[in-house]
């Protein structure tokens, strides 16, 4: 699963240039941070390469085994070949693959590569399906994709005979492959989600100016935003992701944990502050057995407090979902929260 | 669908047709949907009256409209019938079908429901003899009676858009300037700053295309003004930022509302769409050679987005921090282009000075602000609600004779003005005329019109750590005197609030407030202290019976206070004992309730239940709490005051 | 280019059009001490620290030199006892945070030992958000790795778990931080 998830993020960062695939096995390429998407191997500098590399493959290495990593001055590109817990990574000579806890480095005559071979290319173009599909698409597909291990026979011959048999060994690991399955439709979960955050973003044209109002939508849509929709959204606009951080931390309207179904918020503003909310926010946090800013355990209310909702004539108000109470008492309270579902 | 207007005689056709269709219409009433009266239940009052017309058979004589807030909140939901203008007050829907039978059909008052004058006993027929009204002037808050902000056309046969033909065709761009300039029309977001002055240095700043912004990020605590016109009215909004932008030859507005006013957002989308299909948003307006298109920009909850280079920052989708540049953003505003920014209000004066001209403008209000003023008048006063008075009114008529003085019969205190950036008034200065230099001579500034009384029952110390933590929370937090200034001034002022307060505080707090005015780089920083220097310079002597003497005379700091159920008047009852959360309170049947002050977390809800005839629970401040002995029997003589009185 | 003159502490420096009156300064080889100021930097305007005393006309203003353009006329004084109640105060504020290093250093230079102010309840960060690290990340590497989170009294500087794979391991920020405790202070900040 650490490794689905790893190139899931890395996918999704727009650090990876293509997808491959092979039966239970995903070869990746890396695109170095903040080049555009394009359909050729990126050249990396050395230094990137080992960055990459180093954040890539923690999971398949064992702990402490990072450090055993060298890259040398020539690699000038990298592509890394995931088959189960067994990661394989080619660079323009040297090809070396780490397994659970061994790394052995082999010539290049002996090795498991795994070029960009014409099967690859045809591959990635059935991929991109008559190639009219949008780099966007592309990368959505490729994630259903890995989380449906659509299988290509072909491919497999490619891979040589060393890969053969560990895949054969990864593939006794029932277990650990229903484990898979299940991840998957974490997965799939995921690329729904995304493709509503697409068709919003979509609908503002993909343009950065727009980044506050998506991200309203989003968050009215969805009740919060996620890690993976704020990372999508930074990649669609092609906005850094620390300034869609600063935006969602700065804004009170966004939230960055999942709301309940409900939301009750207190209003504390001025007028209603002189007339009693604190007492209020008391009674409601009481009613709903939260504190401000929390969720119930069964997802059904939060409670957030605002600085005015403009009913300042009602004072105290608290507003849960679209309607206003004014100073309700807390056998009210309770009522209210009963009734809705 | 509406028709596209190509020229300006299109518009008065469509403006005749739609009056001529309306004289058809004997009665129509105007339910009030405002912020206040829908929290009471309007909605469903106006869903009531448009079923019951229908029922009765009345659709061709009856017109029933859901109005913007006629301003009167306390009393919701409110519905006006015209033309006699009957007033009803408190409406439920049950009372629905009486008034439809009998002021809808036949004319007949229905007593009951008019609003009664406290003072005399008597009832009142018309709205504009309801004291609260009487002494208003509501230019911009009248119009909403008239008016269903759903409907253009409702807007259009009021006179809506006569003053966008007028200054298309007949003043031109200096003409509308020149206008604008010398009615001395003064922003109403709360700088007050001249708009026309304004407006010319956008239009003579260089760089294309020039932006008009309407700011409705209304966030002041306590202030809904704005929220009020954009819900009521959104029309009036649109109408006048297009005449600016003619003003100002600007091809693109944004409107920036926050998002926590859903309605707001909704109507003015709705206007904007009505007014594009009608052609009075576009390329070439009624057939002229200007063109003008409007976007509405959500706010995501920051109050430092209102300040001016903040909210263009926001609009560009960035994080809306102020700019540190001391360049106007009237010059180089959203994306380094000039850029306009007027507050809601502002805007929507606009066609009034344009219809009626510069002189009638100015003859309203004082020597240097003119026109009318929205407040919101909140907090401890009798008649809460959107009051709409000419600039120069004294404090103390607003307060007493249209908001019917303090609830409760308690003493006035001090009135809060201009939200987090504007200062308390003390009694002392209640006389003062309410215009932009009046209220900042005396260290507190009109700001967007909120304006909150508060009662002896208010602590002013609470009130500034209020603002302060308001504040602290709602800064960008970039410089450092307005970060480091106000988590400091918070930290003062809590120990203060809990007992901790130090000599020197008081000082302290002063030397801080007249840095971060001096220091800061906004306009939130620079006024962020006036909270607490106005509270200081007016109720330095609660300050220091906070610090000296440990004492909240005002009772409300918890730390300072404890709670007290007075051996003489408890009547067992047990209300407090069931309400306490965390079971402090001790007694049983005919045993007198005490309240362990060790577990007490002086929550205030035993202060609450305590029925006000008993008045038993008091709260202590400053002095020590008297022992009462466990198992005291109640007293007896109250109990036969009590068969007595039965 | 145009060139504007005007009086420094009593120095005539004349300069180009579009400079600021910090830049204006130093050239005249007039020191305005500042906290978040970078050559390679867009102006900050954020630490206050280099806020001088200009008069224009009969008008006389604080303003923060490092964003203020210079203009023809302009008197400029930086070393008023305002600006350096203004200067103490800032520091003073700023102690609480960062009770050692050059914070520290400079407020002895001001003759300040102790400050008024404490926050027991904050531990020190070293930081005074002076942004440099952000800047620096963003406008120069741009790499856009380093980022402000949150608002108010809760500002901090992060860099989040999913930025760093924009991250490339320069260490600039290490190096162009003030307080010299970029690791400490850029704690991961968990979405």
């Amino acid at each position: 699963m650490a490794i689905l998830y790893n190139m899931f993020k890395l996918l999704i960062i727009g650090q990876i240039a293509r997808v491959g695939y092979f039966s239970t096995c995903q070869a990746i390429f890396l695109r170095p941070a903040g080049r555009p998407p394009g359909p050729h191997l990126w050249r990396h500098r050395p230094a990137d390469i080992a960055t990459i590399v180093r954040r890539a493959l923690p999971c398949v290495c064992g702990p402490g085994e990072r450090s055993r990593i060298q890259v040398k001055e020539k690699i000038l590109w990298l592509s890394i070949a995931i088959c189960e817990n067994v990661c394989y990574c080619q660079t323009n000579d040297v090809i070396r693959y780490w397994g659970k806890l061994l790394m052995i480095k082999q010539k290049k005559s002996r090795t498991v590569s795994i070029r960009i071979t014409k099967e690859h290319e045809s591959m990635l173009k059935k991929l991109q399906g008559v190639s009219e599909m949008s780099q966007t698409d592309v990368l959505l597909k490729g994630l259903e994709v890995l989380g449906g291990y659509v299988g290509a026979e072909s491919e497999k011959a490619s891979l040589g005979e060393k890969l053969k048999e560990l895949e054969r060994a990864a593939l006794e690991h029932a277990e650990e492959i229903r484990e898979i399955r299940k991840k998957e439709d974490v997965i799939r979960e995921l690329v729904k989600e995304l493709k509503d955050v697409d068709r919003i973003i979509d609908k503002h044209q993909c343009e950065p100016s727009a980044l506050i109002q998506i991200l309203l939508e989003i968050q009215s849509e969805k009740r919060w935003l996620s890690k993976p929709t704020l990372i999508w959204v930074a990649e669609r606009l092609g906005v850094p992701l620390s300034r869609v951080m600063h935006i969602a931390t700065f804004y009170k309207a966004f939230s960055l944990e999942p709301h309940g179904r409900h939301l009750a918020q207190v209003c504390l503003g001025t007028a209603c502050h002189v007339r009693g909310a604190q007492q209020l926010l008391n009674k409601v946090s009481m009613a709903l057995g939260i504190r401000p800013g929390e969720t119930d355990s069964e997802m059904k209310f939060t409670l957030k407090t605002v600085n005015c909702l403009g009913c300042c004539a009602l004072g105290p108000v608290v507003m849960i979902d679209e309607d206003y109470y004014s100073d309700p008492s807390v056998d009210e309270l309770k009522q209210i929260a009963d009734d809705l579902e | 669908m509406m028709k596209k207007l190509a020229t300006r005689e299109d518009l008065e056709k469509l403006r005749k047709e739609l009056q001529d269709r309306s004289k058809k219409i004997k009665r129509w009433v105007a339910v009030c949907s405002g912020p206040g009266c829908h929290v009471h239940g309007s909605g469903e009052v106006a869903k009531a009256f448009m079923e019951e017309v229908a029922a009765q058979g009345l659709e061709d004589s009856v017109r029933v409209r859901a109005t913007g807030c006629h301003g009167f909140c306390e009393v919701g939901p409110v519905a006006v019938i015209f033309p006699e203008r009957y007033c009803y007050v408190k409406l439920r829907v049950e009372d629905v079908p009486e008034i439809v039978g009998k002021t809808l059909k036949k004319g007949q008052v229905v007593e009951d429901f008019l609003f009664m004058d406290e003072t005399t006993g008597k009832r009142i027929l018309y709205d504009e003899e309801i004291p609260y009204y009487k002494f208003q002037q509501r230019l911009l808050l009248g119009q909403h009676l008239q008016i269903d902000p759903r409907d253009v056309g409702d807007y259009i046969a009021a006179g809506g858009y006569s003053a966008l033909a007028k200054a298309l065709f007949d003043l031109g761009p200096e003409g509308v300037l020149e206008e604008v300039k010398a009615a001395n029309l003064r922003g109403r977001g709360g700088g007050g700053f001249p708009a026309g002055i304004k407006w010319e240095t956008t239009r003579n700043a260089p760089g294309e295309p020039k932006y008009v912004i309407v700011n409705a990020d209304e966030g002041d605590p306590g202030a809904y003004m704005d929220r009020g016109i954009l819900e009521g009215n959104p029309h009036s909004v649109l109408e006048g930022l297009i005449i600016g932008a003619i003003a100002i030859g600007s091809t693109q507005g944004f409107v920036y509302v926050r998002q926590e006013y859903p309605i707001a957002v909704k109507n003015m989308q709705r206007a904007i769409d009505q007014a594009r299909e009608l052609g009075l948003l576009g390329e070439n307006i009624l057939g002229s050679d200007f063109s003008f298109d409007v976007k509405i920009h959500m706010g995501a909850g920051a109050f430092v987005s209102g300040e001016s280079s903040a909210l263009m920052t926001a609009i560009e989708g960035r994080v809306g921090e102020p700019r540190p540049k001391y360049i106007r953003t009237a010059v180089k505003g959203v994306w380094d282009k000039p850029s306009n920014l007027n507050n809601v209000e502002t805007w929507a004066n606009v066609p009034l000075i344009i219809n009626n001209g510069a002189d009638w403008y100015s003859g309203i209000g004082t020597d240097n602000s003119k026109g009318t003023k929205i407040f919101s008048l909140v907090g401890k006063v009798k008649n809460t609600g959107l009051v709409e008075v000419p600039m120069g009114v004294s404090l103390r008529k607003i307060i007493f004779d249209i908001g019917g003085g303090i609830r409760g019969g308690k003493k006035f205190k001090a009135v809060q003005t201009g939200g987090p950036s504007g200062g308390v008034i003390p009694d002392s200065l209640l006389d003062i005329p309410v215009d932009y230099d009046e209220l900042n001579r005396v260290g507190s500034m009109m700001g967007s019109g909120g304006m909150i009384v508060m009662d002896e029952d208010t602590c002013m110390v609470d009130v500034a750590r209020y603002y302060i933590n308001f504040l602290s929370d709602e800064s960008c937090g970039k410089c450092v005197p307005c970060r480091e200034g106000l988590r400091q001034a918070l930290r003062i002022l809590e120990n203060i609030c809990a007992g901790k307060g130090k000599e020197g505080d008081i000082e302290l707090l002063e030397e801080l407030g007249s840095f971060m005015k001096d220091a800061s780089l906004c306009a939130l920083g620079q006024t962020a202290a006036n909270p607490v220097l106005s509270t200081i310079k007016y109720f330095r002597g609660e300050y220091e019976a906070h610090i000296l003497e440990k004492k909240c005379p005002a009772k409300v700091c918890k730390e300072l206070i404890s709670f007290f159920i007075d051996p003489d008047k408890c009547k067992a009852c047990g209300l407090c004992f069931k309400a306490c959360p965390v079971d402090a309170i001790t007694g049983g049947k005919g045993l007198v309730h005490i309240i362990d002050q060790a577990k007490c977390i002086r929550c205030g809800s035993c202060f609450s239940v305590c029925p006000e005839k008993f008045s038993a629970v008091v709260k202590l401040s400053g002095e020590p709490v008297p022992e009462v002995t466990p198992g005291t029997k109640m007293k007896k003589k109250a109990k036969g005051e009590k068969k007595c009185k039965k | 280019m145009q060139e504007i003159t005007l009086e420094i502490d009593g120095f005539k420096v004349t300069v180009e059009e579009g400079k600021t009156v910090l830049e204006a300064a130093k050239e005249a080889g007039i020191a305005i001490p500042t906290l978040c100021y970078h050559e390679e930097l867009e102006p900050f305007g954020a630490c206050r620290f280099c806020m001088v005393e200009i008069t224009k006309g009969n008008r006389k203003r604080l303003v923060a030199s490092c964003v203020y353009p210079a203009e023809e006329g302009l008197v400029v004084k930086t070393n008023t006892d305002r600006v350096k109640e203004i200067r103490r105060m800032i520091l003073e504020l700023l102690l609480p945070l960062a009770p050692a290093g050059p914070i520290r250093e400079l407020a002895r230079r001001y003759g300040l030992e102790k400050s008024r102010f404490k926050t027991e309840d904050i531990k020190p960060t070293h930081c005074t958000l002076c942004g440099m690290c952000v800047r620096y990340c963003n406008e120069v590497m741009k790499y856009d790795a380093v980022s402000f989170v949150g608002r108010g009294v809760s500002k901090a500087v992060a860099l989040t778990p999913e930025a760093r794979d924009l991250c490339v391991f320069c260490r600039k920020c290490y190096t162009i931080c003030e307080a010299g405790r970029f690791p400490m202070l850029a704690e991961e900040y968990s979405v």
